[in-house]
């Protein structure tokens, strides 16, 4: 195939630029604590730390060294995973608090980001299908609602309704018990925990894919092979599915991308209204604590979580639509 | 094995198709004026035999192709008449339950090849798909079928593979024809088949409509502006004036001496390359607003014989002379236009 040797330098061409934004990720990380005014020891090294501690801790990160030499330090480290000890939970590793967390806050946006999708793309379809028709009035209109309403507003209306009206999902907290007979039990656990915050974080997503598939598929459905699909005598749902969605679908596979990025904001929220200890939660504590180790390591992992998102949407994009790294 | 027994019966029934008193209306909705893009339009196309209908742009004629296949936008809708295709009536039936005829019987191409496919589809799947949804040929056997067609239409078998942005114009347009044929139908509609080629491909597409048609003897309904590449397909020829037929004959006597006052500005209008462009003749004025044509004869405000009776009342489509009928109180004054 001709555009096989031009999609691997399209490839080649984004696997480039996105080695570039994640050094510059890395040098920033690395800057904004220095940068910052007042002694960078006092950053990284806690107010309460006992002098051995201290002196240790600056030996360790070579916080006394010349900045290249901090520099080449702070990559070793990060490349051996070691972000140095939390100031709030001395001395717990920042790993240690990461590998707890993490894993949390990925099930909330992989719940929120399937949800979205598997339910918000259809919907759109299902709207332009029947542009025009009450079923796409209530669509869009609903869509419009949770697209408009403020996250936080509807994280604590659903906390007011669902917690304290009618009690039936839990308000906080990832899990009901420390202890779970097995993975299964503690999954279903998790689960009934988070419907409310995956609710929340889906409800804008959601209404988000239903405006993009709808759009896009407004321009693909007065397509000349559109017609011709239903003239080959296929079901209405076959030409819906296997002929108008896929060309439709690469804008809102760039959604998918920011969603992710911008998903680690709303975690932030999220976790914050409903207790939920995940990275977002770790992040705002962190903050509120001036706790420097976790804000950078926290900062680090949801940009490399975003970063690898964006690429991944990407390179998908060569896979759903030949057009695309076919000419470079 | 259905199919033989109904061609047989369909042999002897005469027409492949006939069309009788059609009428395709758009509306938005119920409260809506109708646009009366087709207003009751007759005619019949046999077997192997090629019906070209010309007129200008939002006269009806591609309402009229896309009513036969059935694939009418949501707006539109047959509001009378009917659509006999070997001897079975197709035209009031729900769309669901004529999804057999379409593609296997009644093929189209389309107007505009150049996004007659899917960018994100092979070529080959594409042309496959039909083959897959009619059961036309057995599973194993479609990818072999697939390359044939594309041979049959000049084309490299290996395009197959490609997607629809690698192909040219031209190929485009091939392979939409390819699309359209394979399934062998019994009639092919082909909507503004040489629109947007440049001349050389034109001829090449219109020499392979002739040659696929004396191949596998479908009948075709030709649709296009284009009246020099109407004349070249055309065994009979329909004009389509503002939603109607107003004249139909065979292909020469039409151009020889036609008897419906449009149809000879039509061809008055005709740009010989000979001919320096500021004597090209036009129609003044234009065509009817179909929510709401003229009561009388539909060309009367652009035509130079027009009368008082022409404006009261509708001339109907008469017989003028042997196999020609034209809708016109004056057909006989024609002649001297």
């Amino acid at each position: 195939m001709a555009s096989t040797s031009s999609k691997k330098a399209y490839i080649a061409t984004r696997v480039r630029n996105y080695l570039a934004a994640f050094a510059a990720i890395l040098a920033v990380n690395f800057a904004i604590p220095r940068v910052m005014p007042g002694d960078p020891t006092t950053r990284f090294v806690g107010p309460g730390f006992t002098a051995e501690a201290r002196q240790q801790l600056l030996q360790e990160f070579g916080l006394n060294r010349p900045l290249w030499e901090q520099f080449l330090l702070y990559l070793t480290n990060i490349f051996t995973g070691d972000f140095g000890v939390s100031f709030a939970r001395y001395p717990t590793p920042v790993m240690e608090l990461i590998v707890e967390r993490l894993p949390r806050t990925l099930y909330l946006m992989g719940a929120s980001v399937t949800i979205s999708v598997v339910i918000g793309i259809p919907l759109g379809a299902f709207a332009a299908w029947n542009f025009g028709e009450r079923e796409d009035l209530i669509t869009t209109q609903s869509s419009l609602f949770f697209r408009s309403i403020p996250t936080f507003w509807l994280a604590i209306l659903l906390v007011f309704v669902f917690g304290y009206l009618i009690p039936i999902f839990p308000i906080s907290g990832a899990t009901g018990s420390a202890n779970h007979p097995s993975f299964i039990a503690y999954f279903v656990d998790l689960t009934y925990h988070t419907v409310l915050p995956v609710v929340t974080m889906s409800a804008y997503f959601l209404a988000g894919y239903t405006f993009l598939m709808r759009g896009s598929l407004l321009d693909i459905l007065p397509e000349n092979y559109i017609k011709i699909a239903e003239s080959k005598g296929l079901s209405e749902r076959q030409v819906l599915f296997g002929h108008a969605v896929p060309p439709a679908f690469p804008p809102v596979l760039t959604q998918l991308g920011f969603q992710i990025g911008r998903l680690a904001g709303g975690a932030v929220l999220v976790e914050t209204v409903f207790s939920y200890p995940g990275m977002g939660q770790l992040m705002f504590e962190a903050v509120l604590a001036r706790d420097y180790p976790v804000i950078q390591a926290t900062f680090f992992f949801l940009a490399i979580m975003v970063l690898g998102s964006m690429f991944l949407a990407e390179i998908l994009y060569t896979i759903i639509d030949p057009r695309i790294g076919g000419s470079e | 094995m259905s199919k033989q027994i109904q061609e047989r019966s369909a042999d002897t029934a005469g027409a492949l198709l006939s069309v009788q008193n059609l009428s395709t209306y758009y509306s938005e909705d119920e409260t809506d004026v109708p646009v009366r893009a087709v207003d009751g339009v007759n005619f019949e196309i046999a077997r192997g035999e090629t019906y070209g209908l010309v007129g200008e742009s939002g006269c009806g004629k591609s309402t009229l192709g896309l009513s036969l296949i059935r694939a009418l936008p949501p707006q539109g809708d047959i509001v009378d008449g009917e659509i006999r295709f070997e001897g079975r009536e197709i035209g009031q039936l729900p769309k669901s339950e004529v999804k057999d005829v379409q593609w296997a019987d009644i093929s189209m191409i389309y107007q505009g090849a150049q996004n007659a496919f899917n960018p994100v589809k092979t070529v080959g799947d594409q042309i496959r798909e039909p083959l897959r949804v009619h059961n036309i040929v057995p599973e194993g056997e479609r990818e072999r079928r697939v390359r044939e067609l594309l041979e049959k239409v000049n084309l490299q078998p290996d395009v197959a593979e490609q997607y629809p942005h690698e192909l040219s114009g031209g190929m485009k347009q091939r392979a939409a024809i390819a699309m359209a044929i394979a399934c062998e139908p019994d009639l092919l509609i082909a909507d503004e088949p040489t629109t947007a080629l440049d001349v050389i491909v034109q001829a090449e597409v219109l020499n392979m409509l002739q040659q696929l048609q004396d191949d596998l003897n479908f009948g075709m309904l030709v649709i296009s502006h284009n009246l020099a590449a109407i004349m070249k397909l055309s065994d009979r020829i329909g004009v389509m004036y503002g939603g109607k037929i107003v004249e139909s004959a065979p292909a020469e006597t039409l151009y020889d001496a036609p008897e419906h006052p449009y149809t000879a500005l039509l061809l008055q209008s005709l740009i010989d390359p000979r001919r320096p462009p500021d004597q090209v003749e036009t129609i003044e004025g234009t065509p009817p607003d179909l929510r709401d044509p003229p009561s009388g004869c539909r060309f009367a405000g652009r035509c130079p014989l027009a009368t008082e009776q022409c404006r009261d009342m509708e001339p109907p489509l008469e017989v003028v002379g042997e196999a020609h009928e034209a809708a016109c109180f004056h057909h006989e004054e024609v002649s001297e236009l």
